[in-house]
């Protein structure tokens, strides 16, 4: 049963928020008042359906990860709970990692402290901007001054491991602004930083202004000018790029994260969490499933059986040679050919002569084994991407 | 026996005059159509027909009328197509009548494409009665409309009806004036059977079935009868009249307008045109004006996705069941594969034919640029005759290029007589006659090179004229011409879909504005594309499309995958309508591109 005791990773979704970021197309919700114990026990309901099923029982947890939403707008001892039933059902990983997304605003701050004893070892706070007038424009609930302290406070809560998050590309930054936030955000020294290229998602305020036109993106060579920008910023500081929008010192990538780009198990509990379990029977490569969106509705199903699932999809061999490939060629590290072989028996110029051709062009190449994207290439990955479908 | 009691008529009318509205007034006042059967504009069946608004096939309907003299009436209406393409459709459906209705919208007035089939129709000696439709319009000037077709037809509109065929308003007056204006039909019943195929179609049941104006003797079931241009024999299973539902009948005779069915496997059997005789009877001599229909415009029709082709050779075999003026034989390019080189009657016709194929057989195609068919002679004296230029040979193997030309005569208003002599000028015509008509109505004979025809001499003048100058052409033979092969090439490599035969007078103008136009019509890609037209190694033009710098979804967790994967699957959906030649993607539109520039 060696299989079984293949480790996983943990995702735990809190779905609430205090207000609604225009351009956020995550599950999110904002209610007069958030229901955090009724919450709580559905998420412990689900945890204990799946902790007794044959396919995650005992094995170890590598990390676990509170997603939102807003996972801050969770007191610690509701947090606390939570991780204690982890612990109660799988065996935890020594050197696992806990992560947590905080909102920097004041309330938020309060709880840093109490996480860290709840057993939170990772704090991912999502400042976006120092700049007032760009916060406004994202909607952002927290001010740059909140945003300040929140990062002090991490520091002093005894957080060696945190993340920044930075958004840039906003329709009316300027290139100045940029290097303003990347400047401060590096005065914090956090060992990992995630800069995202704002995207105007279908179904959010953003998105909505965009197609019809009366919110301009900025244009490709200013996207191209900053995202050189980060990176060659960030690089200066320390800060490697080993994915797309991510950076970390050495050693203090997100290991949740890249268990989801290389293809690992997971188990996603509360509204509209996610799960992937790899397989290997009969040209099953895998297969995943999510929860019921609803923060309402996901609770009553998860307290009436522990199971709130209202989707399911099975992984093929085509789907599973295209996720390995547009998930793991998101990180600089690229895939490993050899690992590639072993699941699906080819190479991968095997199944895509045109590599050849892209590399040519110098957008990916080949090193110690190992098929990645070039710098070019990584900035141009949806348009290789749509080839692995 | 008398024949006073059939009247075939026609509708002559602009786009949008409102024929089909009328036809459907008639259709209802003479009760051939209940108010539950109605469904707007019976007489076009093809949904794009309806949406060109346009007919392509004729459909006759036979009404039955009590008119004012307590007579029964039998009238068929004749229906006709109408553009330049379908010319020849147009004079056999009007070889059918003895009347017809020109219908003239009472706001905007005689239309150029009326007048050429008004003089067609006075070339067929049939009767015209002016309808002026549309006088509900606030905008409705029914006077000046009068004042318009005699002068710009040359007609007499003092017993011009006013209606409003949407408002029902002079229905009556119409069917009394098709009873008292236009006579009856002239033919001989006890004579040799002689009946005009004015349409044929096929039935997948049935076979073809055959539309048809008998003009002398008659058809009754068991009838062996024989196609005189074909020489093939039948025996006739089935007659009717469409009133306008199908209705069998015992016999049709002079005079008479209706279908027969007689087991014809091909349409091709029955040409449009052709006379209907008897094998007992024949009769000595067949009706004048048949023209077997030879297409002119020929363009490779290929599968965008390569999986197609098989289900693309299934549809044209289909289509060609019920269309025998198009013609199809396989072919492959080095661009696209395989596919079919397809002879067609016009630009317009190949476009039907196109949509057509994309809609009702769910194909996505590529079209290469439409060619005619030139004459070359090698220096080794061979004749060869090419539809396609790819088959061109290179410049030292020609000893002389002819090219097919057309005979067009051109109606138009006297003012547009400058734009329409430039225009034809532009596309290298020669002047044979310039006639007035009337103190403002001009009739040019120009001769013109057909491949310039093809590409957008009818649009333009269309617009030279505003619509006003009406044209109708005939082939006129070949005439030697200094023509060039102009190819496209992308990143380097010759594009052979692409290809054209051109005036090399023109050469540089038309290579400028498909590579400008092309370059606004490939979308940008991973790899810079350069786009150069070419006359053998010589570059004329060139442009280039910027390499794709940034397309990058900044956040993929673990939550997103699938929809993530979604989203991929449905950008490379968008990418199945274009083709991929060498590492470049390129979209349809830029292989109509070429058709149109």
């Amino acid at each position: 049963m060696n299989a079984a005791k293949k480790p996983f990773s943990l995702y735990i979704h809190i779905p609430y928020c205090i207000s609604k970021c225009p351009y956020c197309d995550f599950n999110s919700h904002v209610v007069p008042e958030i229901p955090e114990k009724q919450y709580t026990e559905a998420l412990l309901r689900e945890l204990d359906h799946y902790g007794s099923r044959d396919e995650w029982q005992n094995r170890p947890v590598q990390s676990i990860f509170f997603g939102g939403g807003t996972p801050s707008t969770f007191k610690p001892t509701s947090i606390g709970k939570i991780l204690a039933r982890v612990a109660a059902t799988f065996p935890i990983d020594a050197d696992c990692e806990i992560t947590l997304e905080a909102n920097p605003g004041t309330v938020d701050q309060e709880n840093f402290f109490g996480y860290r004893d709840a057993g939170v070892n990772r704090i991912s706070v999502g400042v976006q901007s120092f700049q007032p007038r760009l916060l406004e424009f994202l909607g952002r609930a927290h001010s740059a001054e909140e945003a300040r302290k929140a990062l002090e406070i991490v520091r002093q809560a005894g957080f060696d491991n945190f993340s920044l998050d930075l958004m840039y590309a906003n329709p009316s930054q300027t290139f100045f602004e940029l290097e303003a936030d990347l400047d401060e955000a590096l005065t914090f020294q956090s060992p990992h930083l995630s800069a995202y290229n704002l995207t105007f998602e279908e179904g959010t305020p953003f998105g909505h202004e965009y197609r019809s036109g009366r919110m301009k993106p900025l244009s490709e060579d200013e996207e191209v000018a900053m995202a050189e920008l980060v990176e060659r910023k960030l690089k200066e500081a320390g800060l490697q790029r080993y994915e797309i929008s991510n950076y970390a010192r050495p050693g203090f990538h997100s290991r949740h994260n890249v268990n989801y780009w290389r293809g690992g198990d997971y188990l996603g509990l509360g509204a509209g969490a996610h799960s992937y379990q790899r397989m290997k029977t009969d040209g099953v490569m895998g297969q995943r499933w999510s929860n019921e969106k609803n923060p309402g509705r996901y609770m009553a199903l998860s307290m009436e059986s522990g199971v709130a699932v209202v989707d399911r999809e099975i992984i093929d061999e085509t789907k599973a040679l295209g996720e390995f490939l547009f998930l793991g060629l998101r990180m600089t590290e690229g895939i490993s050919n050899d690992e590639f072989c072993a699941r699906f028996s080819k190479s991968p110029v095997d199944f895509y002569p045109q590599i050849t051709t892209w590399s040519d062009a110098g957008l990916m190449e080949e090193r110690d084994g190992r098929l990645l994207f070039t710098r070019k290439g990584l900035l141009l990955a949806n348009s290789i991407f749509v080839q692995f479908v | 026996m008398s024949l006073n009691h059939i009247r075939n008529f026609s509708i002559i009318a602009h786009i949008d005059h409102g024929k089909s509205t009328l036809a459907d007034r008639l259709l209802e006042f003479t009760g051939a159509v209940s108010d539950r059967e109605k469904t707007d504009q019976i007489l076009d069946s093809m949904d794009l027909e309806r949406e060109r608004g346009i007919t392509i096939k004729a459909s006759p309907v036979c009404l039955h009328y009590r008119a004012k003299d307590g007579r029964e009436y039998t009238l068929n209406l004749i229906d006709t197509p109408g553009h330049v393409d379908f010319t020849y459709e147009v004079s056999r459906s009007l070889a059918a009548c003895e009347g017809a209705l020109l219908v003239v919208d009472a706001a905007q007035g005689v239309e150029a494409q009326t007048v050429a089939h008004v003089h067609m129709a006075l070339d067929h000696n049939l009767d015209i009665l002016p309808i002026i439709n549309k006088i509900d319009l606030p905008s409705a000037e029914p006077q000046r409309v009068k004042q318009e077709i005699e002068d710009v037809i040359g007609l007499d509109a003092a017993n011009a009806i006013l209606a409003s065929a949407k408002e029902g308003v002079g229905t009556e007056e119409i069917l009394e004036g098709i009873v008292r204006h236009f006579p009856p039909p002239k033919g001989d019943p006890d004579a040799p059977l002689r009946a005009l195929i004015i349409d044929s179609w096929f039935d997948p049941y049935h076979g073809a079935v055959v539309m048809m104006r008998v003009f002398d003797g008659a058809v009754r079931k068991g009838t062996r009868i024989r196609m005189m241009f074909s020489g093939r024999s039948f025996e006739v299973t089935r007659l009717g009249v469409n009133s306008p539902v199908p209705v069998e009948v015992a016999e049709l005779k002079a005079g008479e307008v209706g279908f027969l069915m007689a087991g014809i496997k091909e349409v091709a059997e029955t040409r449009i045109g052709d006379t209907i005789t008897t094998d007992e009877r024949p009769a000595a001599a067949s009706l004048p004006g048949f023209k077997p229909l030879k297409p002119m415009v020929f363009s490779g029709l290929y599968p965008a996705d390569s999986g197609q082709y098989q289900a693309l050779r299934d549809a044209l075999e289909k289509l060609r069941l019920n269309d025998s003026s198009f013609t199809y034989e396989p072919e492959t390019s080095l661009a696209l594969g395989f596919g079919f080189r397809c002879g067609f009657l016009g630009l317009l016709h190949l476009d039907i034919v196109r949509e057509r194929l994309e809609r009702e057989f769910a194909l996505t195609l590529i079209t290469t640029a439409a060619t005619v068919v030139y004459r070359i002679t090698t220096v080794r004296g061979e004749i060869l005759m090419i539809d396609n230029p790819v088959k061109f040979p290179s410049e030292g193997d020609i000893e002389q290029i002819e090219e097919p030309v057309i005979q067009a005569a051109i109606h138009l208003p006297q003012q547009f007589l400058g734009g329409i002599m430039a225009l034809c000028e532009e596309k290298r015509g020669a002047q044979k006659e310039i006639r007035y008509l009337g103190p403002k109505r001009v009739l040019l004979a120009y001769e013109l090179p057909l491949n310039e025809i093809v590409v957008d001499f009818y649009d333009r003048l269309k617009s030279v004229s505003r619509g006003y100058a009406s044209m109708d052409y005939e082939l006129a033979g070949y005439r030697p011409a200094d023509l060039v092969k102009l190819d496209v090439r992308i990143n380097g490599d010759i594009v052979d879909a692409m290809s054209m035969i051109v005036h090399r007078g023109k050469a540089y103008y038309r290579g400028r504005d498909l590579v400008q136009k092309m370059r606004e019509l490939i979308p940008r890609q991973l790899f810079e594309v350069v786009i150069q037209a070419a006359i053998g190694s010589r570059v004329i033009s060139r442009e280039s499309v910027k390499p794709l710098r940034k397309n990058v979804t900044a956040k993929c967790y673990g939550g997103d995958i699938t929809r993530k994967r979604k989203l991929l699957e449905r950008q490379k959906e968008g990418k199945k309508r274009m083709k991929q030649v060498g590492k470049v993607e390129i979209p349809q539109e830029a292989f109509l591109a070429a058709l149109k520039v």
